[in-house]
């Protein structure tokens, strides 16, 4: 479940504004747990999907990738956080909190 | 390690990849170490935190899209059609050597002389069994190998 959320996540910071692999990790590690190599496929699958674009630019005499959400991907996060009250259910129902059973 | 010989290992593990693909995963990974470096860690630090190149090509060769592998492995067919090969030349020899060996029976009846010159002239070609051998050896620890991973 955690894999499905990830790529939510990195929507999420792209959706705030524009980044890079490293600054990706940093932003995210705060909210959940991500390496460098889940990361890669993560952002490949993305780009994939065409819910992120990416850009090469010069940076201190280096090339840094920088991803970008678009369009169809601001839709699929909102879409997500739509239907977010259904993953709450499952978590109460997980925790034994559906009406009627004690908790 | 330093980020070069990391970088090499790393693509080395990546080789199921087609090759645009593994060029991106390098830089990828060439980008993520000097950021890393960038703000503040050592090089050795920063590989360390990224993983062991084997265990970090397999966490992205787990996940990444069938479509980005290369669809044929090269080396495997190659090694398929040596041994292929080989063996039937094995066979073929060992098939001419047996008739040489069975045609001297017939001739001369009990002739000692000419059986023996005739299956000196259509001897066993040892090295060609001992290729065959070598070549169908290979192959298997090839694919042994390439199942394991």
């Amino acid at each position: 479940m955690k894999k499905g959320l990830l790529e939510f996540g990195v929507l999420a910071c792209l959706s705030r504004e524009e980044s890079y692999g490293y600054q990706i990790i940093r932003d995210l590690s705060e909210w959940i747990e991500i390496s460098e190599s889940t990361l890669y496929p993560i952002l490949r699958r993305l780009e994939g999907n065409k819910d992120v674009e990416t850009e090469n630019r010069e940076y201190h005499n280096r090339i840094r990738r920088y991803y970008r959400i678009t369009d169809k991907g601001r839709e699929r996060l909102d879409e997500f956080n739509r239907d977010q009250w259904r993953l709450h259910r499952l978590l109460a129902y997980i925790a034994g909190k559906e009406s009627g059973i004690d908790g | 390690m330093d980020k070069k010989t990391y970088l090499r290992r790393l693509r080395r593990e990546l080789r199921p990849l087609k090759r645009e693909e593994r060029k991106r995963q390098t830089e990828y990974f060439d980008e993520m170490i000097s950021d890393m470096m960038e703000a503040g860690m050592k090089e050795d630090e920063a590989i360390r935190k990224i993983g062991d190149p084997r265990a970090t090509a397999e966490t992205i060769l787990d996940q990444l899209p069938e479509k980005e592998r290369s669809e044929k492995d090269r080396l495997g067919l190659l090694l398929s059609a040596a041994s292929a090969l080989c063996l039937c030349v094995s066979m073929a020899a060992f098939v001419v050597s047996c008739l040489g060996h069975g045609f001297s029976f017939y001739v001369g009846g009990g002739d000692g002389a000419t059986s023996v010159f005739l299956a000196g002239k259509i001897g066993q070609p040892t090295w060609l069994y001992g290729l065959t051998a070598l070549m169908v050896g290979i192959t298997l620890v090839y694919f042994w190998k390439k199942r394991g991973r």
